[in-house]
């Protein structure tokens, strides 16, 4: 029997309020090498909060962060982009609007001294953005280049949130290969959205996020059979 | 490798102290217009010397302030927080350009007139021997 993958980083008994409203209560998830684990959720259940918090982007109300033995309560995106963990949020833009992609993926190869990035651009077919201003892209070509760029990086963590959102089924294809590659080179890839099918097609591990709590469902197989998960988040149809 | 958090790469050390500069720059002259109106509004002579920019904190304070606030409309911060720069570096990149000329001025200001009153010293000496 092979070892489990090692987690690289932890969200331990996460609880997070804003205001009167408690988003998490006890959220526990794991993000191990070479694994893609979906967090999937109804709308307003925590997915991006959760994500938020273990990206540093965000302080919990009470529970811990490992990363690699390292424990924090607190911490910063940008202590944990150095520990090599790389964000892509759903409702703010990776990328500066007043650089060209060029420019991003020069920054990010001298920043930490990675190999040129041709291979990943050609892979994503995104070469006639390379010089033009990322704020004149729309918003499938920003999701494109904003992934190019975790690519390039080639992070030890990605937390990708909603990353197929708003994204052409033949993009979204180039999506999952690019999220397999990473895994496959030893990336653990943290992914949340409400396209099931492209989640469950790319995902390694299921967790569910739900009244505040999580709960691993185990790889998409598994998640397809739990009878609450069908009931209350994929709904009746689902076959 | 151990990274710094602090020494930002290229192109951003420019991005930010030209931003900076230019923040400064608008921000004394703001207060210069605003000054002069509210002398010509009073009818109060303004001494030149008080358009002047230096010894205002405050503008450096506004100036870093607003170069962080650009630097968040333009998604910069996120960007750079992926690269494992936080917000004390923009903070620090904004701050050295507003403070070093805030400071230049001020010594210029009071400096010349330092040496304005040493240069008046001894013909105030000359008076007084004239005088006698």
């Amino acid at each position: 029997m092979s070892a489990p993958p090692e987690a690289l980083l932890v969200a331990d008994s996460i609880g997070k309020r804003f205001g009167e409203h408690k988003v998490l209560s006890a959220a526990t998830l794991a993000a191990h090498r070479g694994v893609v684990t979906a967090l999937v959720g109804r709308n307003g259940s925590g997915k991006s909060t959760l994500l938020r918090i273990m990206s540093g982007l965000m302080a919990p109300d009470y529970g811990i962060l490992r990363v690699r033995g390292r424990v924090y309560t607190r911490t910063r995106l940008s202590r944990m982009a150095r520990e090599g963990l790389f964000l892509l949020p759903a409702d703010r833009c990776t990328l500066s609007r007043t650089l060209t992609l060029r420019q991003h993926l020069d920054t990010m190869r001298r920043r930490f001294a990675l190999p040129a990035a041709d291979e990943v651009v050609e892979e994503l077919k995104i070469a006639h953005l390379l010089d033009r201003y990322v704020g004149t892209y729309s918003g499938g070509e920003r999701r494109r280049a904003e992934l190019a760029l975790a690519l390039a990086r080639a992070p030890e963590v990605l937390l990708a949130d909603e990353p197929f959102l708003g994204i052409t089924p033949a993009d979204t294809e180039l999506f999952i290969d690019a999220f397999r590659a990473l895994a496959r080179r030893g990336t653990a890839v943290v992914l949340t959205g409400h396209e099931v099918p492209f989640i469950l097609a790319v995902a390694d591990r299921v967790t569910w996020i739900t009244a505040g709590t999580t709960r691993p469902l185990g790889d998409p197989e598994a998640a397809r059979r739990d009878f609450q998960f069908r009931r209350d988040y994929l709904g009746t149809g689902a076959a | 490798m151990k990274l710094s958090g602090l020494s930002l790469v290229a192109p951003f050390p420019g991005v930010f102290i030209r931003r900076s500069v230019a923040y400064w720059a608008l921000l004394h002259g703001m207060r210069a217009l605003i000054m002069a109106f509210a002398a010509s509004l009073a009818k109060q002579p303004l001494p030149p010397t008080a358009l002047l920019p230096g010894g205002n904190p405050l503008v450096v304070a506004l100036t870093i302030g607003l170069g962080m606030l650009e630097a968040r409309r333009r998604d910069e911060d996120l960007y750079l927080a992926n690269l494992g720069y936080g917000w004390p570096a923009i903070a620090l990149y904004l701050a050295f350009p507003a403070t070093a000329l805030e400071a230049a001025f001020t010594v210029a200001r009071f400096g010349w007139g330092m040496l304005a009153a040493y240069a008046a010293l001894p013909l105030a000496g000359l008076r007084a021997v004239f005088a006698s």
